[in-house]
């Protein structure tokens, strides 16, 4: 057990994480320069191209170091708010952290939020400048800002290149000699940690984990403390970088798990295996089951592909269990699903997901949170679907998740954050700065607040230097009213939302010039109203189209002229239809873009 | 069943700049080549072209036919009647541009045989005329009318609408003076800004402007109140005529008839008894033509072809005669017009007539012909 060490990379997106992997790796002999793929961790097209993780993926790396051949195991994390718990159970499989710092570009807010999960977890911290090939380096600045910020001792920091390679052998040995070995009973009672699972197509699903006493073989009969199923394990073995079997995993050692389990569902982040028949295991951390926070409907663009968006539905959810969906109708836009997500970044990769690995083209509704609605009776309905909240004065009062957010952010921008904050109903809890340029921020916020539009503001406001974490809060009760569009009279459901009642009128009067500029005009004029319950707020209207008509048809051309008119039909296609007006796809998208 | 020809004549002597068909500007159009060219395409046409077939209705259309001045015309119309002998019995009509309308010219048309012309006046007033880059002006117009008449030829006249600065009062006062000239036919086209054509470009420079969609709007219906008053019928999107003086050829193509066209960017139709119909367009441009370079050919089985006829047919603003579209398109019935025009009667853009012997756009709803037709392809 002393010569094994695990440890992940905890890194602003283009600091140079995943190069820095592959470098190891090749450093290892895990790679050569000629199979190597660019960031060979993130397996997913998306993780790819958006440089983030979102599944945890682990690899063994061996090197000997004075004649003993050590054990390294780099445990990708994911790295980003969404997924916070899942990085605190990542964190928990390591016994070191390498804090990857841009050479050119220094300590990034972003970097931070995992940086404090992995001190809370007690993981040993190897401050590493990267880039240091570049010209515009500037290794002492970022050392200096290294421990303004973070309060870290940057004697020891490592200077490395992972492009060029420089330093990294030193790294090998600085991973070997100041990252402790796990500790850990080998003749105990079996215990593992659920780092991560996916489902793989010919195997199963495939978990992440790392024992921590004891040993897995495969035949032992486990359980899984927090669903108390049980199953024969199959095999385990570590990725190097391809899946290797082994006879054992021990104490102390990261590898994976097959064992005959049909869902990710029943092999959650954060849960323990242990053996079937030790009635007396501890689980080796808290469990706790992830809740979809956000939640909007995803519609097919044609109705033809509600079945083809259902198939999509359960074979994206085998991989990722934390995507909750039921079905849902809408008047406006058919029949559909009604998603939960962990944040809105999940959402946007579902999103992407859906369009790109099943080639659906889906129209998605405007993100919600989950509301509680007591009624006169003292009782309670959850909606996480806008149309669906009551009239005013169907319901005694409203509550609606808070969070509590950290923003980190330079001091020139703390003023604009602050206003933005007020703006977004927030209280402020606390205001320190670590370091004069930089100040830390907490506020108390409704979750709603953030679902629209919060952090790319935050992002724009800060010039992308402020970053944002956050964790739930309870819920608060609220003055919020359902602010309804309508076209001609007629309410359109995918369109409604909740807002706080202050909100109201200058939401209405957005949404309604917003849908103007989105409805084409039709043969009669449209009405655009806004509305809460029977309470017009805010109107416009679309002028109606004069004539559509060409009067000309050259020498009989019949087919020049049917050209066009398929043109047009086409441009048709992606219109939904609310009463008799026709309104384009693009309008609902449009609700996502109000201030 | 009657079948049309129609020749391409792919000369103009000036471009319009707001038009992108087919033409070349020259001086002195090659007409023997020209000549050649047609016999060679009727030849490679085959059975089509059969010089036995019968051809009801000619039309000569460009470009400007008239481009070819008198002679040019005469040898034309002689070619016609050599290779087509009898072509044209009930209906012969060229197109003649107003600075092209003199004696000489339309003496020649008169003697050739042929019967009515379509004249390109768009408007009589000068501003309007400079406006559309037209070469005649408004007084040639009304002299060229005269002259029509003085030859015994039947009149159509093509008015444009919705032109910068075009008032409700000067479009009466055109449509008055067209009918004033002896015009049985009129046929009004909303001023229509091709996109390969040179208007795009003036509007960059500031020269022009792109037609407002409302004024032509207003100005169309102008148009179908002061010809409807004048006792006109509104028998097509953009034609009215007089009494029986309805554009044969024209009709052949609302009525789901055959045409053969000749010359570049000449279309035809051809029918089979099942209903489905081939559609031709020759290569576009006259040297493209005259290589032989291959035109675009689109075939549609009898219900797709019942479709685009159910489209093409409501054209008529008379309204579609039921039995006539079933009997050329025998793969569809009754209830299948019934349905498929369902959402379009239901938004009040078509209607029965006549105890369900007609389908036909409802008055005033041919504004949107292109949306209903649209809908009806979908």
């Amino acid at each position: 057990m002393s010569a094994i060490r695990s440890f992940c990379i905890i890194a602003h997106i283009d600091h140079g994480k995943s190069t820095l992997a592959d470098r190891l790796m090749e450093a290892t002999g895990l790679l050569t320069s000629r199979d190597k793929t660019e960031q060979y961790l993130d397996r997913m097209d998306i993780e790819r191209e958006r440089g983030i993780t979102i599944k945890a993926q682990a690899v063994r790396m061996r090197h000997v170091h004075e004649g003993v051949e050590y054990e390294l195991n780099l445990i990708d994390t994911p790295g980003h708010v969404d997924f916070t718990y899942e990085v605190s159970r990542s964190l928990a499989a390591c016994d070191g952290a390498l804090l990857v710092v841009d050479a050119t570009q220094g300590v990034e807010a972003q970097t931070l939020a995992n940086l404090y999960l992995a001190l809370d977890a007690g993981l040993e911290i190897i401050p590493v400048i990267n880039k240091i090939d570049l010209p515009s380096a500037d290794p002492d600045r970022v050392r200096e800002e290294i421990e303004e910020t973070i309060g870290l001792d940057t004697t020891d920091a490592l200077l490395v290149s992972a492009k060029t390679g420089i330093g990294i052998e030193a790294l090998l040995t600085a991973i070997i000699e100041r990252f402790p070995a796990p500790r850990g009973d080998r003749d105990a009672p079996m215990r593992a940690l659920i780092v991560d699972s996916w489902w793989d197509a010919y195997r199963g699903v495939i978990s992440i984990v790392r024992v921590v006493d004891g040993r897995m073989r495969p035949g032992d009969r486990v359980r899984l403390l927090a669903t108390g199923k049980t199953y024969d394990v199959l095999d385990v073995g570590a990725f190097a970088p391809d899946a290797l079997s082994y006879p054992e995993l021990s104490a102390g050692e990261v590898g994976y798990l097959t064992a005959n389990v049909k869902e990710v569902a029943d092999s959650k982040v954060g849960d323990t295996v242990a053996l079937a028949d030790d009635a007396n295991a501890v689980p080796v951390l808290g469990f706790k089951e992830v809740q979809p926070m956000v939640f909007a409907g995803v519609f097919p663009s044609d109705s033809v592909d509600y079945p083809a968006l259902r198939d999509a539905l359960s074979k994206l959810s085998l991989n990722d269990a934390s995507v909750s969906w039921e079905p849902e109708s809408s008047s406006a836009l058919g029949f559909g699903y009604r998603l939960g997500f962990l944040g809105l970044l999940h959402m946007e990769i579902i999103q992407e997901r859906l369009e790109r690995e099943y080639d659906l083209d889906i129209i998605t509704t405007a993100p919600s949170v989950k509301y509680q609605i007591y009624q006169r009776d003292g009782s309670m309905a959850l909606i996480d679907n806008p149309a669906k909240m009551p009239d005013p004065g169907g319901f005694d009062f409203i509550e609606e998740p808070m969070i509590v957010a950290r923003i980190q952010v330079p001091e020139e921008f703390l003023g604009a954050i602050i206003k933005l904050c007020q703006d977004r109903r927030g209280v402020q809890v606390d205001l320190k700065f670590p370091t004069a340029r930089r100040a830390h921020l907490t506020y108390k916020l409704p979750l709603a607040e953030i679902v629209f539009g919060f952090y790319d503001q935050l992002k724009s406001i800060s010039r992308g230097y402020a970053s944002l974490d956050y964790e739930m809060a309870g819920y608060e009760r609220a003055d919020l009213v359902r602010l309804d569009l309508l076209v001609n009279g007629e309410r359109v459901d995918a369109l409604s939302l909740i807002t706080h009642r202050s909100n109201a009128f200058a939401r209405g009067r957005d949404l309604c010039s917003k849908m103007k500029e989105e409805i084409p005009p039709q043969q009669f004029e449209v009405a655009i109203q806004a509305a809460i319950g029977a309470k017009i707020i805010a109107r416009t209207n679309v002028k109606a189209l004069r004539k559509n008509v060409l009067a000309k048809c050259y020498g009989g051309d019949i087919s020049r002229k049917r050209k066009l008119l398929e043109k047009q039909k086409r441009g048709k296609k992606r219109l939904k239809a609310v009463g008799n007006v026709e309104i384009p796809q693009s309008a609902f998208h449009a609700i996502l873009k109000l201030d | 069943m009657s079948r049309g020809l129609y020749i391409h004549v792919p000369f103009c002597a000036r471009a319009c700049p707001y038009c992108d068909f087919d033409f070349v500007v020259g001086r002195a159009p090659d007409l023997d080549g020209y000549l050649e060219g047609l016999s060679r395409e009727a030849d490679q046409r085959g059975e089509e072209a059969a010089s036995g077939r019968r051809f009801a209705t000619v039309y000569v259309g460009g470009g400007t036919p008239s481009s070819l001045g008198a002679a040019g015309l005469s040898a034309l119309m002689r070619w016609i009647e050599r290779r087509f002998p009898g072509a044209g019995g009930d209906e012969i009509t060229v197109e003649v541009n107003p600075e092209h309308a003199d004696m000489r010219l339309l003496g020649a048309l008169a003697a050739a045989g042929v019967g009515r012309i379509s004249m390109g006046i768009q408007t009589f007033e000068d501003a309007g005329l400079r406006e559309l880059g037209r070469a005649h002006s408004g007084a040639e117009a009304a002299v060229g009318l005269q002259t029509a008449r003085t030859q015994g030829l039947r009149v159509s006249s093509d008015l444009i609408v919705g032109w910068r600065g075009q008032t409700p009062t000067s479009l009466r006062d055109d449509v008055a003076r067209a009918i004033d000239g002896g015009a049985e036919h009129v046929s009004v086209y909303a001023l229509t800004i091709e996109e390969r054509s040179a208007w795009p470009k003036l509007v960059r420079r500031g020269l022009r402007v792109l037609p407002d969609d409302d004024h032509q709007a207003e100005l169309l219906v102008v148009a179908e109140e002061a010809l409807t008053a004048a006792g006109f019928t509104h028998y097509e999107v953009a034609s009215y005529a007089l009494g029986g003086a309805q554009a044969r050829h024209n009709m052949l193509y609302w009525t789901w008839q055959e045409y053969l066209g000749l010359g570049p960017s000449g279309s035809s139709a051809r029918y089979a008894r099942d209903g489905s119909v081939r559609r031709r367009t020759n290569a576009r441009g006259l040297a493209a033509w005259a290589a032989g370079a291959p035109p675009e050919e689109v075939a549609l089985g009898p219900v797709e072809a019942a479709i685009e006829g159910l489209w093409v047919g409501l054209r008529r603003l008379t309204g579609l005669e039921v039995e006539d579209f079933l009997a050329r398109f025998p793969a569809v019935d009754r209830g299948w017009i019934e349905r498929r025009s369902a959402s379009q009667r239901a938004r009040g853009n078509l209607e029965w007539a006549e105890q369900g012997r007609l389908l036909r756009v409802v008055a005033g709803r041919w504004l949107w012909h292109d949306s209903i037709g649209a809908d009806l392809l979908g």
